[in-house]
């Protein structure tokens, strides 16, 4: 590999540090931002160093995945631009330091670096991977659904359609993403539409040799009849006027929400139940001890 | 006011939002409300299998008759993208795109490209004057308002000069900024990229005049009618918000929004669970005790969610349980 090949990128291989990688995917909805927050305060507890990356720009004052009492927040964010890494990464081989901000403004070359396929996501998973070699923990909250998909293959894609530096730059990142210090957590709600995609998601890691995780069901709801004789008992309730109706009436809300859920989930290999929690305030702690529970 | 009130006569209706919120199964209501009256299509994203089941017609790209007055199609972009290369460009340039590398890879090669073939296929059904009225549920993207923007961001690559400049001969590698990206990536891959541009020149050329056509209908309120659709919590009724900004900024705010997924109202009398549950008592309070607290943490947000329409045309749906065209018509009756 040669010199500039090492220097079109912020990191060249050989660091000290190997530190854990994850990658939080799953459809739009799932609790992938909570997820990931919740991985990273995991880590914060047992006192490892831990970064929560997004590859769009948080939304301002909204908190860490909607736990506003999370303060201070034990782990650092970053939120990288997939765009302005490939620009830094074309700056760095041309060596002009100004550029970025140039080329930014130069409407022929954005037009091209915005159709090019899988560039971006390279330059933004070579400075992940390179970030996850300076601390213990980097977990990415990656894009929903198909951009997620596209992201994690983004490697290969560029490997397959380019030549010369960034196809080695492009396989040094596959084949860190595919070390066992990286692996993948998908993420569903117990509903027809997160579940195949996770199951899709998951059938996609697999047969690219990357490493997964038990998948997580958010939201479960909790069973309150274990038998048809007790749902009968509970609909029977619900169908008579009384002070006991609306009580019946809420609790075979949950119960069948609960009962459809199941099904929905039962295609998806043992998954790690987190269940829905009402209340935003401590949710994100709540979400790690069920994601800690063995 | 009904939804029928809100969208008027609108040629076509476009439903927004981010993802996981139903947007699909919201527009096969509307559709279905709005084919009372309306010759209609909807023309949906990869819909979930139950409500594919519900509809009761296998979905395929072109339009299939689901009931009198309204049709069904779904979007499948390669076989969207197939058709158009098949269609405008020259046998050689044909043979040239099929085969290239990087046309394999092109879902990921236009930012967007869902929307970008969605937007070819929709142009022909608005073209064809079958349908008075066409509900657009719209594929998931970064940002969700992207789809409207989809024309004038070709139109961007196209005024910018970028294609132009890449069929000149030697244009790409000779030239400035561009050669940077050269550098950067090798020249094969630029080679290979402006030649996949010089294929498909004369289709943007097509593209380029379709663009503008659409442009215009998307740009204009008296024919495009947009639908936010939204759940009732934290992170989807901010996306929803920020599209809402968005929309009002191009001058063409929602028609109405539609929020999905809410709990029906179950209040609970007295202080605790009444007598007759027997060993059920314990299980019952805490289920109910739960459903109270989902629904008050959803509230809020519902109610915000709303403040994004214009005042009358508010509409709370549960779309939940919608296993046949049956309960799917009941459903929208109650939009």
């Amino acid at each position: 590999m040669d010199v500039s090949a090492a220097r079109l990128f912020c990191q060249g291989p050989g660091s000290r540090r190997v530190g854990e990688l994850r990658i939080v995917l799953g459809k739009g909805g799932a609790g992938r931002t909570t997820v990931a927050a919740a991985l990273c305060l995991s880590a914060a507890r047992k006192g490892r160093a831990a970064t929560l990356v997004t590859l769009s720009p948080l939304a301002p004052g909204t908190g860490v995945a909607g736990d506003e009492t999370l303060d201070p927040i034990p782990f650092r964010t970053l939120a990288i631009d997939p765009r302005a890494e490939l620009d830094a990464a074309v700056a760095r081989v041309t060596g002009l330091r100004l550029l970025p901000r140039l080329l930014s403004l130069h409407p022929a070359y954005a037009a091209l670096a915005d159709v090019a396929p899988a560039v971006k996501e390279v330059a933004s998973l070579d400075r992940i991977v390179a970030l996850s070699r300076q601390t213990d923990l980097v977990v990415v909250d990656a894009p929903a659904t198909g951009h997620g998909r596209n992201l994690l293959l983004a490697p290969r894609k560029a490997a397959d359609l380019v030549a010369g530096r960034l196809r080695e730059r492009a396989l040094a990142v596959e084949s860190a993403l595919r070390e066992p210090p990286c692996r993948a957590t998908v993420v569903a709600t117990p509903e027809e539409m997160p579940v195949r995609e996770a199951r899709e998601l998951l059938e996609l890691l697999d047969a690219n040799g990357f490493h997964a995780e038990r998948p997580v069901l958010n939201r479960c709801l909790p069973a309150v009849t274990q038998d048809e004789e007790e749902g009968d008992r509970l609909a029977a309730l619900a169908n008579a006027a009384g002070p006991a109706e609306a009580w019946a009436k809420a609790a075979r809300w949950i119960d069948r929400a609960h009962r459809e859920g199941e099904v929905a989930a039962a295609d998806l290999p043992s998954p790690r139940r987190v269940p829905w929690i009402p209340s935003p305030a401590g949710r994100l702690a709540r979400v790690a001890d069920a994601m800690e529970a063995p | 006011m009904t939804v029928e009130r809100a969208l008027a006569d609108r040629r076509l209706v476009v439903v927004l939002g981010p993802g996981g919120v139903g947007k699909t199964t919201a527009s096969a209501l509307l559709a279905l409300r709005l084919a009372r009256r309306r010759r209609t299509l909807v023309f949906t994203a990869d819909p979930a299998r139950r409500l594919a089941d519900a509809l009761g017609v296998p979905l395929a790209r072109t339009p299939v008759r689901v009931r009198e007055n309204l049709h069904a199609c779904m979007l499948d972009p390669k076989a969207s993208l197939d058709a158009l290369v098949s269609t405008y460009a020259r046998p050689r340039e044909r043979d040239a795109i099929f085969a290239s590398p990087l046309y394999a890879h092109l879902s990921d090669a236009f930012a967007g490209s869902e929307d970008f073939v969605a937007m070819g296929d929709l142009y022909e059904h608005v073209e064809s004057g079958d349908f008075e009225t066409i509900v657009v549920d719209t594929p998931p993207s970064r940002h969700a308002v992207d789809f409207l923007d989809v024309p004038s961001r070709l139109l961007r690559v196209f005024e910018t000069g970028a294609v132009r400049w890449v069929l000149r001969p030697g244009g790409f590698l000779a030239g400035g900024a561009a050669s940077l990206l050269a550098t950067a990536t090798s020249g094969e891959y630029a080679r290979d990229l402006a030649g996949f541009f010089a294929a498909f020149g004369r289709m943007f050329e097509e593209l380029e005049a379709r663009a503008r056509r659409m442009q215009t209908l998307l740009g204009d309120p008296a024919s495009t009618a947009t639908i936010l659709v939204a759940a009732p919590e934290a992170a989807a009724v901010r996306s929803a918000a920020a599209l809402a900004t968005r929309l009002a900024e191009r001058g063409a705010p929602p028609a109405a929004v539609i929020v999905n997924r809410v709990l029906p109202p179950i209040d609970l009398p007295g202080p605790s669970v009444p007598a007759g549950f027997g060993d059920l008592a314990p299980r019952v309070e805490r289920a109910a005790r739960l459903y109270e607290a989902l629904r008050a943490e959803e509230a809020p947000h519902a109610a915000a969610a709303l403040a994004l329409a214009p005042a009358g045309a508010r509409v709370a749906a549960r779309a939940g349980g919608l296993r046949t065209l049956a309960r799917l018509e009941e459903a929208a009756r109650e939009l």
